[in-house]
């Protein structure tokens, strides 16, 4: 059963009034989370403690810059943190870390992972080259629906929109400006909840419950948007002429795979000199292809990439964000992990005790798949493999 | 001045010629993607798909060095194989040569001199009306409006150290081309094609094209020009660390970037202590450390080719300060990148005993 409070307060004001007050009264010693960049036409993820909380902090930005387990892992990589740190995480971002934790990339330890009802983002570079003040006012004032009418792909196909899973959910769905409920469902979140003051609801009950009618509205409307856009995406991906059609704009610059939290090899496979071959090899395959688009190996990189990372996949869309030629790869990439999660029914970021399928692979399983492969295969090629 | 021969052969039927007259065996060039979704550099070992080249065409989906780089890292070809790219790219090529990074044996280098090209945002599928009128300012020799603003200030588009340039600025690409042969594998294939008693062209003059350049230079120069910390917080304040710029660069060739390396991974006291000291820590620590570090690394063969600000997904100008920053670096050394084969890099020659007074 989780620990819930409320807390008087509007919107990020209050929101932003709670890391102070834990601050002060030494619950935590910092707090990780996004605030406006210097120029304030970005935001930029900081470590701030009691003394340094930013007045321009906002837990929840109106765009992902870096994805949070980034910044996670970049801080916690080579052991615990040596002081308590909350780190406010849209819920992907989450998933992220709870997938890079098993991976032993992130060390949870001393970190207080805090999410809240995400009503998505904007795409990195619409915002950035837009008008930023429209784009708050129009992000804040849907700051209680979970939703919000935005281009970006992954946000659009979100299905998994809470912060289920954190150590502190900030409950907004619903909420209004007089405040919001705040919850903890692990021993961590819970003993950091005991000693904040909440202010007296009388109808918490009712809160609880207008939370929970919206949520499962929501959540039904968007688990069918999902399945409908990814159905309709795989409609015009499928078969080679369509996928070679999807990343005919790509220009191999690796950039969706240094963007993704889940792709977290310091030397990738695909940049390495396994993929180097002579020149007159590289002739020879022009030959054959009737042309060899250089660098080459595109096409090989990216469904390498779903086969390395798709089961991981969090579908936070930093990926699309970062792609210079704005490929539909967050949904391309989400496809393709829906269908090889569901093989090994796991669902990534879901939970720490559930271990990754590549981590507890057999020998002997999916003996299935292999037979349906090489038949399918045959039939699919005239090669004269028979 | 080389002389300019007028080949009576327009782009493809050049490119026929070069594999018909057994000349090459191979062609990087750009190529047009099926489904017109623009264009990428390919490698052809034939020419069935002659229709598909379009070696003029405003757009560079990957500096062509780094795909020679590719190809040539390994071996060289065994048969002779042409090459058509930018002055930029070729400049990339001749800086990754000496890097060790691309062989030139068996390549034959064809150039031409450079209208620019479009940024990736704006073009991905330029309109009918943007290319006429770049092929208009091809001819007319002016600058055309929908450029890169790092090639609207570039003053190296003609190419220098080709087998083989191509006078397009003046005549357009629609006439027939113009060739100078620079060197012996050039006149070799002038021989071959049967274009030693070609007619001469008069070369177009390029003067007031250049001097308008050249004031676009100063003028991108001043406007990026980077002079105290503030301006230079200010300009990297968008950036997310994510070093596609590195990425895309020809000269960042390290496969493994010292920016990513185990040095710039902090153990969790490091950031403990950072924090004590300034309670407010921007992550990733680093970001700017990052850029004046790639600056010093490679600016002193930067050839200013834009791909780094094509690829920006925060839109910096870094193509803007790096060719200007570059180029600083470039005149201390007295080096021009991309130049001369034979011209050391700086960095290669460095001696102990020199530039003390940049010490002070």
């Amino acid at each position: 059963m989780d620990d819930i409070k409320w807390l008087q307060g509007k919107g990020k004001l209050g929101i932003k009034a709670f890391f102070q007050d834990i601050l002060n009264k030494g619950l935590i010693d910092s707090v990780l989370m996004p605030a406006k960049n210097k120029k304030g036409n970005s935001y930029a993820w900081f470590l701030m403690n009691k003394d340094g909380f930013l007045e321009t902090s906002d837990p929840i930005p109106p765009v992902m810059t870096i994805q949070g387990a980034n910044i996670l892992k970049n801080m916690t990589k080579k052991g615990e943190s040596w002081s308590k740190t909350a780190v406010v995480l849209r819920p992907c971002e989450l998933r992220a870390v709870i997938e890079l934790t098993k991976l032993e990339q992130i060390n949870l330890e001393n970190i207080i992972l805090i999410s809240f009802d995400c009503p998505g983002a904007y795409p990195l570079t619409h915002y950035i080259s837009g008008d930023q003040t429209s784009f708050d006012q129009k992000f804040d004032s849907s700051l209680y629906t979970a939703s919000f009418e935005t281009e970006r792909n992954a946000c659009i196909a979100c299905n998994q929109f809470t912060g289920q899973g954190a150590d502190i959910q900030l409950c907004l769905l619903g909420a209004s400006d007089d405040g919001f409920m705040i919850s903890a469902s692990s021993a961590k979140g819970k003993e950091l909840l005991q000693n904040v003051d909440g202010a007296k609801a009388d109808n918490i009950e009712t809160q609880i419950k207008k939370r929970d009618e919206l949520m499962g509205k929501l959540q039904k409307e968007k688990d069918e948007k999902r399945q409908t856009i990814l159905d309709r995406f795989k409609d015009t991906i499928y078969g080679p002429e369509n996928l070679l059609n999807v990343f005919s704009a790509c220009i191999n610059c690796h950039n969706c795979r240094r963007a993704c939290p889940i792709c977290f090899c310091s030397a990738c496979y695909f940049e390495s000199k396994a993929l180097n071959s002579e020149a007159d090899n590289q002739l020879n395959r022009a030959s054959r292809k009737q042309g060899l688009r250089m660098p080459p190996d595109l096409l090989l990189f990216h469904v390498g990439r779903m086969n390395h990372m798709s089961i991981s996949c969090v579908s936070c869309g930093a990926c699309e964000d970062a792609c210079p030629e704005n490929i539909p790869i967050s949904l391309m990439f989400s496809l393709v992990g829906r269908d090889t999660q569901a093989v090994f029914d796991y669902k990534p970021g879901h939970s720490l005790e559930e271990p990754i399928p590549f981590v507890v692979y057999k020998n002997e399983e999916f003996k299935e798949s292999e037979a349906h492969y090489t038949k399918r295969h045959q039939s699919a090629c005239n090669c004269n493999t028979k | 001045m080389e002389k300019i021969y007028d080949s009576q052969m327009k782009s493809h039927d050049f490119i026929k010629a070069l594999f018909e007259k057994k000349i090459v065996s191979g062609l990087g060039t750009l190529t047009q993607l099926p489904n017109n979704k623009g264009v990428s550099f390919s490698l052809l070992s034939d020419a069935f798909d002659i229709q598909k080249c379009m070696p003029f065409y405003p757009i560079m989906p990957a500096n062509a060095a780094i795909a020679v780089s590719k190809l040539t890292r390994e071996t060289s070809p065994s048969q002779p194989v042409a090459i058509m790219l930018r002055p930029c790219e070729l400049r990339a090529l001749i800086e990754l040569t000496k890097l060790k990074q691309a062989r030139l044996d068996n390549l034959i280098l064809i150039s031409f001199d450079c209208s620019g090209v479009f940024p990736f945002k704006d073009s991905k599928y330029p309109t009918d009306t943007m290319l006429d009128s770049y092929y208009q300012s091809i001819k007319e020799a002016t600058i055309n409006n929908n450029i890169r603003q790092v090639c609207s200030g570039c003053d190296h588009y003609v190419p220098v150290g080709a087998d083989i340039a191509i006078s397009l600025i003046g005549r357009g690409v629609h006439e027939t081309l113009g060739f100078s042969f620079g060197t012996e594998k050039g006149k070799n294939i002038q021989e071959k094609m049967g274009l030693s008693q070609a007619s001469e062209i008069q070369p177009a003059n390029l003067e007031k094209l250049t001097i308008e350049r050249q004031q676009n230079k100063d003028a991108l120069k001043q406007n990026n020009k980077i002079s105290n910390l503030d301006a230079l917080l200010d300009v990297f304040d968008t950036c997310i660390s994510c070093h596609a710029c590195s990425y895309v660069c020809p000269i960042c060739y390290c496969k493994n970037c010292y920016f990513e390396s185990q040095t710039f991974q902090y153990y969790p006291e490091n950031y403990s202590q950072r924090l004590t000291k300034k309670n407010t820590l921007r992550l990733p620590i680093d970001r700017i450390f990052f850029h004046l570090g790639r600056l010093s690394h490679m600016g002193s063969s930067c050839v200013a080719c834009g791909m780094c600000s094509d690829v920006c997904p925060v839109d910096i100008p870094v193509s803007e300060i790096f060719k200007a920053g570059g180029e600083s670096i470039q005149g201390v050394f007295n080096y021009q990148p991309g130049q001369n084969l034979d011209a050391p890099l700086p960095l290669v020659t460095y001696q102990e005993k020199e530039l003390h007074e940049m010490e002070d």
